[in-house]
């Protein structure tokens, strides 16, 4: 909303014409950084005592994680804070009429419905099975990826043009891969449902998950800026989407929320996101990455969830269910870590190291194409 | 409302429900005697069809022989699967039968399976609609089993199609807990009779009635003295009647011929022994039944109170002439000698849909009617097979015979349990369905006049409360002082998983007492010979928590079982059809048992060498948990060389679980001799490896294997340390526990 009131301003005003400075999205992206994190951090504590004294705690699981125990009545729906900060520095500093900006915030919305609901059940029952099942998670993440398709792919809403919503695009290639035409709309919904689902198994520690994201988003926001700009996309050889530059306002808020969260969720956690934190961080992730028609960079910026997504389904459904016998020592691979013997700190730290480096590599793929 | 003949019945159709109806089949015709008559010229046909096994056949022929009764004009076919009880036993009662195809819902998911159930019923369903439209029944009358499926599909085509005109089709559930073609079956039926009321939940409540078991008429009919004439028995004999189901039970044949000694030793007792026809690969009935009589040697005399055969069609006269009946517990069975007032030595055919048999049972049971006595299993050839002590079975006979005044309240009770009016009301019904369809078809204006059951079937006679309580109610977990359920708990509270959770933390003694010890040993009984690995997965863990060592040679056959798994899943890391879990689980509970005897060490020491990582390490466990119950210190210890290496073997394991595992058991069951063999693991990577490497010398030197302590204590300097792990410690949380102990002991303390 700054931003719109400065535009008219300065369109009014001779006299402050310095104020075009908000054009930049430069200075847009550090101002919605400081936002998100301001406000994470002025409401943090009173959220979390907020939270704790109406019970919305975590409470034991039955039967898993090895050291929860000891972290029981944590305040849970941490991620309350998080979504609140995004909202507030992309309501404050974004282009609110950009399309890329309307997707985004339609996905913020769903998301965190949805895992609100869930967070909601498990604390009314006092039971952390008795959320949403599974099933309806999948259910719910699959109908915001096939509408999130739908006005993809349809010429007169999508934020994308026409002659390149269904193209493919790999990273390290310049030009598309291939053309999926309708075929896109199920990848979409694909790319939604994987993401959102790989983001949630990694919140299982204190950090865990947290730190990773915000590494993602931050390569997201760089690749919104350079896909953005007709001239960087140019020198880079990307396909310039117009408009998609506002992303780099919205990621880094998403920055800027995630730590001032980790301030308060770092080892030991004084409150944990809950599903109403990482359904939301996995969904927007997810709707970044096509909206940004870089689907695939994920696979290497977010590969620690992908590893996680990865055990857990062959731990499960292959080793578990089928075979009758462990394929890892645990699933997701942060709790066979912990299983070796390694305490959650160093987990964790480490994670975030690997975390790190894989952001690297995908911030590469900039320029090696 | 009492019983209604079937005279008063055919002539004045008891229908107050419904007088419009009443007054618009005079109309057409004066008496719903003969309801053929103007509208259709064709002579009314009834087409049964159900079977698969005896107990889906009974019923339907016993409902057929009233239909007879009642209108002897009425042509009655009967629709059964080929190869089946019905081919033979039909035709034996004369009606005329027509064989079609059908198979079975093959369980669990092999895809050449149910290609080949596919096929099956979809040409059985072209048989059945050949046959619908050949005899063109008014009534279709359906006893559940995989036969009657190809008839019901059939008919739903004709139905959806049109084509069906005014035919009717009643569906009959003798079951507590339906089968699944019954379930199917609820939906395409115009009306559902049920024998039990707690079955009146799975189906749709606006054409569900309960109707009772349809018992022949012949069934308690005859006199005592009659029966025993016929069949040649003296008068003031004792007479043990013995009978699988229709099929033939192995368990049972096998355990009245072990009782045979004890049981003919008395001059006063007969026994009648009907084996079944049971002639498959695994159990050829008669041949068993012979090679066991002979291998007793019974002497002649004995022999001549033995009567066997194969099969019997006057079980009537048998029910009639019986003290006592030894069985299966299906609903039939136990309607049939409840109404003949008998009592009963049940054994229920186990892990049948939802344990109906066992709940029928138990139920008797606490009515004081019937004895129960459980299957257990055991291992034969490879195979698992179900048995039942003959001894047992023996002296049991034995103390219900030698109590006249406790059989006579047996007998009572049997009789009070059950009423016998189901065949009435079932015939009954059809009638008024089919006066209905024909008001209908006489008066097409009336027909938003829907055929709803006749609510005096609620009432009739003694409603059947037997099973009452029996429905199941997923998600309320039963408890001891559950007031809900004074028999059965829920079967939800039952199920393999359930029960795991519950004994988890050790033994529920209030729910054992309130389930008995028994049912609870024959449920893990039937877990452990399932064909899913899932369900003997918990099979192998409820029998380690609750301490059954009895069942071990059964959990060390199932470590023995090298039968590999099928071929996908050995492709993806599978190896033996007794899965990892399974062999992992039950070496815990080997552990958890206690025994440690010579085949307990000879299949722990196999598994040392076990392909799954997991097994190996419960197994090097295993031993360290055994050996710490034989710790006899220095006198008789004996280095058990053999086992030492094995362990020692597993040192060289890159899984660290492994190591730690072997090392924690060398530390149980070494001497001073393996601190060199733990050596190199003073500075394993790790931490959780050193460990084990401590708590192993821990427990040499507290079992006085190490003699040279000062060398020893020079080494720990030698262990690293350093450690990737650490247990957080709350301080706030440790004061406010102190807190809550102090604030207890305080009110506990006044």
């Amino acid at each position: 909303m700054i931003y719109h009131l400065v535009t008219y301003l300065f369109d009014t005003v001779d006299a402050l014409s310095f104020l075009r400075l908000f054009q930049y999205l430069s200075f847009r992206a550090i101002c919605a950084a400081l936002t998100g994190f301001g406000v994470t951090l002025l409401f943090g504590q009173r959220i979390i005592r907020l939270l704790y004294v109406n019970h919305v705690r975590d409470n034991p699981r039955s039967h898993g994680a090895l050291s929860s125990a000891s972290k029981a009545g944590t305040p849970l729906m941490g991620g309350l804070l998080i979504v609140a900060a995004i909202f507030a520095s992309v309501l404050l500093w974004s282009d609110l009429f950009n399309r890329f900006t309307l997707v985004f915030l339609c996905a913020l919305v769903w998301f965190s419905l949805f895992g609100f609901i869930d967070d909601y059940r498990k604390i009314r029952h006092r039971d952390s099975d008795r959320g949403l099942s599974q099933a309806t998670k999948l259910f719910f993440q699959a109908v915001f990826g096939f509408g999130f398709g739908l006005v993809f792919l349809l010429p007169g809403l999508s934020p994308v043009s026409a002659e390149i919503a269904s193209e493919l695009y790999l990273p390290f290639v310049k030009d598309p891969v291939l053309d999926l035409g309708w075929w896109y709309l199920p990848f979409i919904a694909f790319v939604i449902v994987a993401i959102a689902n790989a983001v949630n198994f990694a919140d299982g520690l204190d950090g865990l998950s947290i730190v990773p994201v915000s590494f993602t988003v931050v390569v997201y926001g760089v690749f919104a800026y350079v896909i953005g700009n007709a001239i960087y996309s140019g020198y880079l050889q990307f396909t310039f989407l117009p408009g998609s530059g506002e992303l780099t306002v919205i990621c880094a808020g998403v920055f800027g929320a995630c730590m001032g969260f980790l301030w308060y969720n770092a080892y030991p956690a004084q409150v944990f996101m809950g599903d109403v934190g990482a359904l939301p961080l996995g969904g927007i992730v997810g709707t970044l990455a096509v909206l940004l028609k870089q689907e695939f960079l994920f696979v290497i910026t977010g590969g620690i969830f992908v590893a996680m997504a990865f055990s857990v389904l062959v731990q499960e459904k292959i080793g578990i269910k089928w075979l009758g016998r462990r394929i890892f020592y645990m699933a997701p691979l942060h709790h066979a870590f912990q299983y070796r013997g390694l305490a959650e700190t160093k987990v964790v730290i480490r994670f975030w190291i690997i975390a790190g480096i894989l952001a690297i590599i995908g911030l590469s793929t900039l320029k090696i194409r | 409302m009492s019983h209604i003949t079937s005279k008063q019945n055919v002539e004045q159709p008891p229908d107050e429900a419904a007088p419009e109806i009443t007054a618009a089949t005079r109309k057409t015709e004066g008496t719903a005697a003969t309801p053929k008559a103007e509208i259709e010229s064709r002579p009314l046909t009834y087409l049964f069809t159900g079977g698969g096994t005896g107990g889906h056949v009974y019923p339907g022929l016993a409902i057929a022989d009233e239909v007879r009764s009642r209108n002897p004009e009425a042509r009655i076919v009967y629709v059964g699967a080929r190869g089946r009880m019905e081919a033979s036993l039909v035709p034996k009662r004369g009606y005329p039968i027509h064989l079609v195809h059908a198979r079975g819902l093959p369980s669990g998911r092999q895809p050449l399976a149910l290609l080949r159930f596919a096929v099956s019923t979809g040409f059985g369903v072209l048989q059945s609609l050949f046959h619908l439209l050949r005899h063109r029944p008014r009534m279709i009358v359906a006893t559940g089993g995989y036969a009657s499926s190809p008839v019901l599909l059939a008919h739903w085509i004709l139905k959806s199609l049109r084509l069906s005109g005014a035919r009717r089709c009643f569906v009959h559930e003798q079951n507590v807990v339906p089968g699944k073609v019954n379930r199917l079956a609820g939906r395409i039926a115009d009306r559902i009779g049920v024998s039990f009321e707690a079955s009146l939940g799975y189906f749709p409540p606006e054409k569900t009635t309960w109707a009772g078991y349809p018992v022949r008429r012949e069934i308690g009919a005859m006199s005592r003295d009659a029966a025993r004439a016929s069949q040649g028995l003296p008068a003031d004999a004792k007479v043990v009647f013995a009978f699988g189901a229709s099929s033939g039970a192995r368990s049972i044949n096998r355990a009245v011929v072990d009782a045979l000694p004890g049981l003919l030793s008395r001059p006063d007792i007969h026994v009648i022994h009907v084996i079944g026809q049971t002639r498959s690969p695994d159990y050829d009935a008669k041949a068993d039944t012979r090679s066991r009589l002979e291998r007793l040697g019974l002497a002649g005399e004995h022999l001549s109170r033995y009567h066997q055969s194969d099969y019997s069609h006057e079980i009537e006269t048998l029910y009639a002439a019986s003290d006592l009946v030894i069985g299966r517990a299906s609903a039939g069975v136990v309607t049939e000698i409840g109404i003949c007032g008998i009592p009963s030595i049940l054994v229920p055919l186990p892990y049948a849909p939802g344990d109906h048999q066992a709940v029928n049972a138990r139920t008797l049971e606490s009515r004081g009617a019937a004895r129960v006595v459980y299957e257990s299993i055991s291992v034969e050839d490879g195979q698992t097979i179900g048995v039942v002590d003959g001894e047992r079975l023996a002296r049991l006979v034995l103390e219900i015979l030698d109590d006249p005044a406790g059989h006579a309240v047996m007998s009572r009770r049997a009789r009070e349990t059950f009423d016998r009016n189901g065949l009435d009301r079932i015939v009954d019904q059809l009638d008024q369905m089919l006066a209905v369809s024909q008001a209908r078809s006489a008066h097409p204006d009336r027909a938003d006049d829907p055929d709803r059951p006749a609510d005096h079937a609620r009432s009739n006679g003694n409603p059947d409360e037997m099973d009452a309580n029996d429905a199941p109610e997923p998600d309320e977990p039963a408890g001891p002082g559950d007031p809900g359920d004074p028999i059965v708990p829920p079967a939800s509270a039952l199920s393999p998983f359930a029960l795991v959770r519950r004994f988890a933390e050790g033994r529920d003694e209030a729910f054992i007492e309130f389930v008995g010890e028994d049912y609870l040993k024959y449920r893990v009984d039937g877990f452990l010979k399932d064909g899913r690995w899932p369900i003997r997965n918990e099979g192998v863990k409820l029998a380690g928590l609750l301490g059954y060592r009895d069942r071990l040679p059964f959990i060390l056959t199932l470590l023995r079982d090298r039968t590999p798994a099928p071929f996908f899943q050995r492709l993806l890391g599978g190896d033996y059809r007794q899965v990892g879990f399974i062999r992992r689980n039950a070496v815990t509970a080997i552990g958890r048992l206690g025994v440690y005897d010579a085949p307990v060490r000879a299949v722990l020491l196999d598994l040392l060498a076990d392909p799954y990582y997991e097994v190996r390490s419960a197994a090097a466990l295993a031993f360290a948990d055994l050996a710490h119950g034989l710790e006899t210190a220095d006198a008789d210890w004996e280095r058990d060389e053999e086992v030492l290496t094995g362990l020692r073997g597993l040192l060289r394991e890159s899984s660290f679980e492994i190591r730690s595992a072997a090392i924690r058991a060398l530390g149980r069951m070494g001497d001073g001799a393996v601190t060199e063999w733990l050596r190199p693991f003073y500075q394993d990577p790790n931490g959780k490896v050193r460990q084990a490497v401590i708590d192993a010398l821990a427990d040499l030197v507290r079992r006085k294997m190490i003699v040279d302590l000062d060398s020893i204590r020079e080494e720990l300097d030698e262990i690293l340390v350093t450690s990737n792990h650490f247990e957080p410690d709350f301080p706030i949380r440790r004061t406010l526990n102190r807190l809550i102990g102090m604030i207890r002991n305080q009110q506990e303390a006044p």
